[in-house]
């Protein structure tokens, strides 16, 4: 039935529905809190993106410094003179090597970002900024000028504790004066090396920064106009590598739209849990629905005013939700800078970023109250007043729903390996969506089902079961939003465990139990440590040589990669070292073996380094060590040198003799410490782990993990603090029947262990299904991995967690009365 | 109606003479005093003429319930109360209307004992109370020990009875709610 | 047959009365707050039930019907005096102890919010059993013959949702005195039927007690009250008067 709603009848209504906010204040706040901290979430979290992240310009300078192109070397002489060739007149030129470098002292060794240049490519003869002027700047004292001179980033000079006037050991060559600090200006913490170039960065090695005259006219008028985007076609055509400064600057907003699209999530199940606890609130209030049918009011009005109070509240919480975001920054605003360790842009407040937010939560809240409200205002009036609940249907209508859209999740996630890229995305996005929403939809019909199924379960778990199914729509948007946080944890986790899986392909530097011990005293060093901290073995590494050249070994396949490298040598010890702890047999007899080779050979190719003299090999086998490293992938016993007339001497890239600590359990950082507390006492001697080389990327996935349970917890708590308004009858009743207080506590943790254990596992195919689909989706080949052990705790111990908190909060004492009117 | 009431009936002589006892009780009065606080009592709804009034008045007297100063014309003299009197009233409030007679008695007798500002009234609404439940009781026994398959006649004259000592309780409820509502309000 | 004649019918005796009280009330007082707020709900009340006996308390609203019977069923404390349920005094026994009491002994039946919606008619008669735990398939066969007694044997797995008001009240009876259970306490469990249903509920109750169960019933409905052996009468928190059916006014 359609009428028209007057303004004055709709004013009354949604004065009903104001005063019905603050008859159920708390009802009314956990709605207000649901949309106010996604809101908040997003405000927040956009503006800290933008504070601490470079704008267009920093991206610009990071990248060339002041320069107009940034040309990579090929390596080859001839190349350079041809782009030098190729400039026009009145460019400039200013060739710079950015590089790895290692700095250590004694006890320590660092890695750093190496800038090989001379002063002049930072400050101009004339005090003006170089070219090179942002990639690096000099921040105390003087820049280098010589071979013997070094400027150091603070970060470093304070880990090796170093000041300038002091020295310290680089790669190649002797010790070096320190003689200013430099900064990366948008990486503050950045360990920095400048020197001036060695000869190991010879011109062909150089990039090249190129500073444009302003007024250069374009060569041709057909093209864009842009004088530095002809010359780097121009360029790019003969085969160089060109980076224009529009390139550097175009920033990806990669960020700020992950911050929108969790948000946006967040916002998803907030919906969810409001549509819950709008149907709740409705229920509870279906007889006065009806008084209001019943005094003239249409459905349409009643509709509208529902919609309009849930409008107006989420415009508040939209609002409060932008003053706790941009509050939340300010205060953190003082910190940033040590925190991200760049200088932070102003603070800001944007109107449009505010009013995006609000408009999001908005959208969220009325969404959430559209079904709920529909569903209350078309109820018959006389249906309404009765007070009962509507006879329900079976949900299979729902069940269909869902397994079409699980359906068309999957056929948008085969979409997700296309070759297309507009196919790709969408089947990368609108998959896990599809997916989550499919297996949400089921969620009623599992409800309905499981609850016809409860008769042999213990009492708690029977009540929660089939309250859950005689309320199943509402619990079923509860499961809903469980399942969407739970399936980006278990998202996230599967990406770990594929990356984790995919990264144990790669050689790690070393064993997680080892110690390199590197310098002079490294023997010292080495016996001192073995006495002070449990150890296994120490063993020197040495490498077999031949000709005055240490002996290259390169498997016959042809296919990458390939594991050459040289040959350790040494008895027992040393291949207790390296983990080969059964190969000292085959030792003995005078093998070679190949330590965990990273794919099939029939024969060894051996010649000597450098000058490529041919070498008999010996009989070889594989061995497996368990843990792949680097170097050494050979290793021979010290009685086969005698018989193939062999030498020993340092690895190469050394020039002494490291030796090997294998410690009893893998290095932890306090361990590592210690360690370098001990060998600092030998000059110039340093220690190296496998610690020092650890990825970042893990702890970032494991914290976004962690963030989605919690908000899954969250949101299951806040899906039991409605319920438990609902099951307060149940509980007196229990009550009166004299059930043990251990009872009611278990019958309010049930129905919250339920919903969460529910939402858990079916978090788990959603999950694995959106992994699938990013996994599928990366450019490079990662084989997907189920990672058992975390989809363990999301469904064991999630619900478990959630469960004993239940319990603990649990009431116990609401010793009412029923019905007690005399 | 007054042609409700059987005026000659030897129930209705009784509630005359022990609601006259009732007035006296409160403060001496003189015949037409009495029937005019007897006819308020009632609403108007139970006319009196002389002839009854002092009829009634000289049984009373004779009966050694009421006295007066000698002297005056009948019509003129005050009455009051003898111990004897007292008792008589004392025991007229304490026995509950026996349910055999009319139950317009217990109408009467309750608005007298208002009118006459019966202190107790709530006892003697729950004497009437307990008596009339006692009766509903035995009813019920009654009919709990009836066959469903009696007598239709039996069945209904026992209903009849049930409803009737049951709105005779909700009677006496009301009685009790109306007379709480009416103090509150004069506290009040 | 005239009134009269009614009123002199023979009926049929009660039970004996054993001398030792299934629930006795000694003095027992409920002060809700303190000082110049205190507001005395109930009491000094002093009252005996014997085994066997259907007893109604009736009184109107705010008399104290409703605190009387949360005392009797340890729901509520007496602020002074006793209450004993099988001799025991309640106010010694650990709120364990109560529990234990209100699942072995008292059943209560109310106006309505009677039966756990979640449960089945069979589930919510077996509850005080498994509660007590008592296996459920044992629990689940006493039920089903508790539930039989009151006529409900086909409804077993109905759940009340699908049940009418009468037949809910049945079976919150039956579920009052399943296992051990014998003393009942009814708040006004006929306040939301209609008369001919209530008559149906007032007769079980009356059976029941006929077994030796003993029923204490809250109303205000005289024609109910009517089917008890004693019908206490509240005012103010006091019992002003108590009839007895004319039987066991008889005895000596």
């Amino acid at each position: 039935m359609r009428s028209t709603l007057s303004p004055g009848a709709l004013r009354a209504l949604v004065r009903v529905e104001w005063r019905q906010l603050w008859l159920h204040r708390s009802r009314s706040l956990l709605v207000l809190l649901l949309i106010t901290l996604p809101v908040a979430a997003i405000v927040g979290g956009s503006s800290l993106v933008r504070i601490t992240q470079p704008g267009p310009e920093q991206r610009a300078a990071q990248a060339m410094g002041r320069a107009d192109l940034r040309v990579d070397s090929s390596g080859r002489w001839e190349d350079v003179e041809r782009i030098r060739a190729a400039l026009p007149e009145g460019a400039t030129v200013q060739p710079i090597f950015e590089g790895l470098e290692r700095v250590s002292v004694s006890g320590r060794r660092l890695r750093a970002r190496l800038f090989a240049l001379e002063p002049a490519a930072l400050i101009a003869p004339d005090d003006t900024p170089g070219l090179a002027a942002g990639l690096v700047q000099l921040t105390a004292g003087q820049l280098p000028t010589n071979a013997g001179e070094v400027a150091l980033s603070p970060v470093l000079l304070a880990d090796l504790d170093r000041t300038i006037g002091e020295t310290v050991n680089l790669q190649y060559g002797a010790s070096r004066t320190i003689t200013g600090t430099v900064v990366a200006p948008e990486e503050l913490d950045l360990p920095v090396v400048v020197r001036v170039p060695a000869w190991a960065e010879h011109p062909g090695r150089h990039s090249l920064l190129v500073d444009l005259p302003a007024d250069l006219p374009a060569v041709d008028p057909q093209s864009s106009g842009n004088a530095a985007e002809e010359l780097a076609s121009a360029l790019r055509e003969a085969g160089d590598t060109v980076q224009t400064r529009v390139e550097a600057s175009a920033g990806d907003d990669a960020i700020t739209g992950a911050v929108f699209a969790l948000g946006i999530i967040g916002l998803f199940e907030a919906a969810l849990v409001i549509s819950a606890a709008f149907a709740v609130g409705l229920r509870r209030r279906q007889v006065e629905i009806g008084l209001l049918g019943s005094a003239g009011a249409t459905a349409g009005g009643i509709t509208a005013a529902l919609l309009v109070s849930a409008a107006i509240q989420a415009l508040l919480a939209g609002l409060a939700g932008t003053l706790l975001g941009y509050l939340g920054v300010a205060t953190v605003y003082p910190y940033l800078d040590g925190w991200t360790h760049r200088i932070s842009a102003p603070f800001e407040i944007l109107p449009l970023q505010a009013a995006a937010a609000i408009f999001l939560g908005v959208v969220a809240a009325v969404a959430a109250a559209v079904l709920p409200a529909r569903s209350a205002a078309r109820m018959p009036i006389r249906q309404a007043l009765s007070g009962r609940r509507p006879t329900r249907h079976r949900s299979h209508k729902w069940l269909r729903v869902g397994l079409a859209m699980v359906t068309a999740g999957l056929v948008l996630l085969v979409l997700a390996s296309h070759e297309h890229t507009l196919l790709r995305a969408l089947g990368v996005v609108l998959g896990p969506i599809f997916g989550i929403i499919g297996f949400g939809a089921c969620a009623p019909w599992l409800l309905e089902w499981s609850a016809r199924r409860a008769a042999p379960l213990p009492l708690a778990w029977r009540l929660a079961v089939r309250d859950a199914g005689r309320f199943r729509e509402r619990n079923g948007a509860v499961v809903t939003a469980v399942l969407a946080g739970m399936a980006m944890s278990v998202t996230f986790a599967s990406l770990v465990a594929s990356l984790e899986d995919a990264m144990a392909a790669f050689p790690t530097v070393y064993r997680s139990d080892q110690l390199l011990i590197e310098g002079p005293g490294a023997e010292e060093a080495a016996s001192a440590i073995a006495e002070r901290i449990p150890t296994l073995v120490t063993a020197p590494l040495r490498a077999v040589y031949t000709h005055g050249e240490p002996v290259r070994v390169r498997p016959d396949g042809e296919e990458a990669p390939r594991r050459g490298g040289w040959i350790a040598v040494g008895d027992e010890r040393l291949a207790r070292a390296l983990g080969a702890d059964g190969g000292q047999a085959a030792l003995r007899q005078g093998r070679l073996l190949a330590l965990d080779p990273m794919q099939d050979f029939t024969t060894l190719e051996l010649t000597s380094w450098v000058s490529g003299h041919a070498v008999e090999s010996p009989v070889f086998e594989s061995f497996t060590t368990g843990q792949l490293v680097r170097e050494p992938a050979y290793l021979i016993g010290a009685g086969a040198l005698g018989r193939y007339g062999w030498e020993t001497g340092p690895p190469p890239r050394s020039s002494l003799i490291p030796w090997l600590v294998r410690t009893a359990k893998p290095v932890t950082p306090e361990l590592l410490e210690h360690v370098r507390r001990l060998a600092s006492q030998f000059a110039r001697t340093s220690v190296d782990a496998e610690l020092l080389y650890g990825n970042k990327f893990r702890k970032f996935f494991i914290a976004v993990t962690i963030i989605c349970a919690l908000t899954g917890i969250l949101i299951v708590i806040a899906a039991t603090a409605l319920s438990a308004a609902e099951s307060a009858p149940d509980e007196r009743a229990l009550h009166t029947l004299g059930a043990a207080p251990r009872v009611l506590r278990s019958h309010f943790a049930s129905r919250a262990g339920y919903l969460a254990l529910l939402g858990c596992c079916l978090a788990v195919p959603a999950g694995l299904l959106a992994a699938a689909a990013l996994a599928g989706a990366v450019n490079f080949t990662l084989d997907f991995v189920v990672p058992w052990r975390d989809l363990l705790v999301i469904v064991v111990g999630l619900p478990s967690i959630v469960y004993a908190g239940a319990w603990l909060f649990a009431r116990t004492r609401g010793q009412h009365f029923v019905g007690s009117r005399g | 109606m007054p042609g409700d009431f059987e005026l000659h009936s030897r129930t209705n002589i009784m509630i005359i003479r022990n609601s006259f006892l009732a007035f006296l009780s409160s403060q001496p009065n003189h015949g037409y005093g009495l029937k005019s606080s007897f006819e308020a009592s009632t609403g108007g709804a139970w006319r009196l003429n002389a002839g009854q009034v002092y009829t009634t008045l000289s049984r009373l007297e004779r009966d050694g319930l009421i006295e007066a100063d000698d002297g005056d014309a009948p019509e003129r003299r005050a009455w009051q109360l003898t111990h004897q009197g007292q008792r008589a009233l004392a025991d007229w409030y304490d026995t509950p209307v026996d349910n055999r007679s009319t139950r317009d008695e217990l109408v009467i007798k309750v608005l007298v004992a208002i009118a006459a500002g019966e202190p107790d009234i709530q006892r003697v609404l729950q004497t009437q109370r307990s008596a009339t439940m006692r009766r509903l009781q035995e009813l019920t026994r009654h009919k709990i020990a009836t066959p469903t398959n009696s007598e239709l006649p039996d069945l209904l004259l026992l209903d009849a009875m049930i409803l009737r000592a049951e709105s005779e309780i909700r009677w006496l409820d009301q009685c009790e709610q109306r007379l709480q509502a009416s103090w509150q309000g004069a506290s009040a | 047959m005239t009134p009269h004649e009614i009123a002199t019918i023979e009926t049929s005796p009660a039970p004996a009365r054993p001398s030792a009280p299934t629930l006795s009330l000694v003095d027992a007082q409920r002060v809700h707050g303190e000082g110049a707020q205190a507001v005395r709900a109930l009491g000094p009340v002093t009252l005996s039930i014997f085994p066997g006996e259907l007893v109604a308390v009736m009184g109107p609203s705010g008399s104290g019907k409703s605190t009387l019977l949360s005392l009797a069923g340890a729901l509520d404390q007496p602020t002074e005096g006793e209450v004993f349920i099988e001799g025991l005094n309640l106010a010694l026994l650990s709120m364990a102890e109560l529990a234990a009491l209100r699942r072995r002994v008292v059943g209560f039946v109310f106006q309505d919010l009677n039966l756990l919606p979640g449960l089945t008619a069979l589930e919510n008669v077996a509850l005080p059993l498994e509660l007590d735990g008592c296996p459920l398939g044992e629990a689940r066969a006493r039920a089903h013959r508790e539930l039989a007694q009151v006529g409900l044997g086909r409804l077993a797995h109905r759940f009340p949702e699908n049940l009418s008001g009468g037949e809910q009240q049945r079976v919150a009876i039956a579920r009052a005195f399943i296992g051990p259970r014998h003393l009942l306490l009814a708040d006004e469990p006929t306040g939301a039927l209609d008369s001919v249903t209530g008559e149906t509920v007032m007769r079980l109750l009356k059976d029941q007690c006929a077994r030796g169960r003993t029923v204490v019933l809250v109303t205000h409905d005289a024609a109910h009250a009517a089917w008890a052996d004693r019908v206490i009468f509240l005012r103010d928190g006091k019992i002003v008067d108590e009839t007895t059916s004319a039987a066991t006014q008889n005895l000596p």
